[in-house]
């Protein structure tokens, strides 16, 4: 090695390289997310955080160990298949939020609140509104089966995390042209962020399936005792 | 087992598997290495932060094609400074001078004079910025050869060339510093 080689090597050391960013924390996190550009530090320091939260969530759970075999990405919501899922410690009510009038929803949410328009769909029984991180809806209709639409704004930051078992199927679909996923046959837990500055997760253990989809920027979910074609013709009437 | 420990291709099969410990056992080791090549590329921290973390995500997705007799670390660099060349590429810019050298601690009697800590930063500070000022594809060949520390063949991923492309880039390179220097 010449002189001038050793001087750069030994300069290796010396050089004030930024300091490195937990890069798997950051990579489980966009795990089938699209690189986003122009990222703004709030939202860099809320991926990091949330991600933070996400593994000391699986972390404090008897799923500790429990592997991520898959991660899905859509709008808002994240969905991670893992061996083996945490305890889950039941909401109170069906979805986050307390009951409000349709009208006074809609005034407190930054979005359209969409409803379903099929005939014997309309008569929705209950409207539960969380106002954290931009407004969540959750409509409630009954009786058989009892039925769950909750919307938000899905944002680079999901507000949803669902977590399913290896019995779960996992299935891309179409509603109304835009892209879903329908998660089916297995127990699931959702965890609902707080975003209130401490990011708990709020777990709730749900039996039946749900669709997922996405439409203009805000994020559905279906949930309930439905067959996949029931939910998705369904979810084509809601508007 | 008796207590062999697992190779890189051991951690890959377990990871391929859905052992989230495995992945991390594999990279965790390689993070420094591929955020600084990163940064070394795209001359920015956000943009190489985005670039090794989507970087991990496209290993971790490739890990079947990962080859049994291969090391683990040239082919993750690899994904890495292709990750990283697409983003400047998106980013359309140069960044200005992107590295600077820190200030050398040593203490006791090795420590030295205040007068040849200055010169010896100075001197430090210099060839960094004739490294700097190298044409791109030969500033990055010394930064990954010398600066970072990599293998020839490691390099050779990164700057997505042949051994024998390495070699003479660096050649030129050394010409050059030495002409300016």
């Amino acid at each position: 090695m010449t002189e001038l080689e050793t001087r750069l090597h030994s300069l290796g050391a010396q050089v004030a390289y930024p300091e490195t960013p937990d890069l798997l924390a950051g990579a489980a996190e966009r795990l089938h997310a699209r690189p986003r550009r122009h990222v703004g530090l709030r939202l860099v320091v809320a991926l990091a955080l949330l991600a933070a939260a996400f593994a000391a969530v699986l972390a404090a759970s008897p799923g500790a160990r429990s592997a991520f075999l898959e991660l899905f990405h859509l709008s808002g919501t994240t969905i991670a298949r893992v061996d083996t899922l945490p305890h889950a410690r039941a909401l109170p009510g069906w979805a986050p939020g307390s009951p409000v009038p349709l009208a006074e929803a809609q005034r407190r949410v930054g979005f359209r609140i969409r409803l379903p328009r099929r005939p014997g769909d309309t008569e929705v029984r209950t409207v539960l509104l969380d106002e954290r991180g931009g407004g969540v809806v959750s409509l409630v209709w009954c009786c058989k089966p009892t039925l769950v639409l909750t919307q938000f704004v899905g944002e680079a930051v999901p507000y949803l995390r669902k977590l399913v078992s290896p019995a779960s199927t996992i299935e891309l679909v179409r509603v109304n042209g835009k892209r879903g996923y329908w998660i089916a046959g297995g127990p699931h837990v959702v965890l609902f962020r707080a975003a209130d500055g401490t990011f708990h997760d709020y777990e709730l253990r749900v039996t039946g399936n749900v669709l997922l989809w996405v439409d203009a920027g805000v994020t559905l979910r279906l949930e309930g005792e439905l067959t996949k074609a029931e939910a998705l013709a369904l979810a084509t009437s809601v508007r | 087992m008796a207590g062999r420990p697992p190779t890189d291709f051991d951690l890959v099969e377990r990871a391929r598997r859905g052992e989230a410990d495995a992945f991390a056992l594999l990279v965790r080791p390689h993070e420094d290495i591929a955020f600084r090549t990163a940064y070394l590329i795209t001359r920015n921290a956000a943009d190489a932060q985005d670039a090794a973390q989507d970087a991990l995500v496209k290993a971790h997705r490739a890990l079947g094609r990962f080859r049994r007799d291969a090391p683990f670390r040239p082919w993750l660099l690899a994904i890495v400074a292709n990750e990283a060349r697409n983003r400047r590429r998106a980013a359309g810019r140069r960044e200005g001078l992107a590295l600077r050298a820190a200030g050398e601690t040593i203490s006791g009697d090795a420590a030295p004079s205040p007068e040849d800590a200055a010169v010896a930063a100075a001197e430090r500070q210099q060839l960094l910025a004739a490294v700097e000022r190298l044409p791109d594809d030969q500033r990055l060949a010394v930064a990954c050869r010398y600066l970072l520390q990599l293998s020839e063949l490691e390099t050779a991923h990164v700057l997505a060339v042949p051994s024998g492309t390495v070699k003479s880039r660096l050649s030129r390179a050394l010409d050059r510093l030495r002409e300016e220097l």
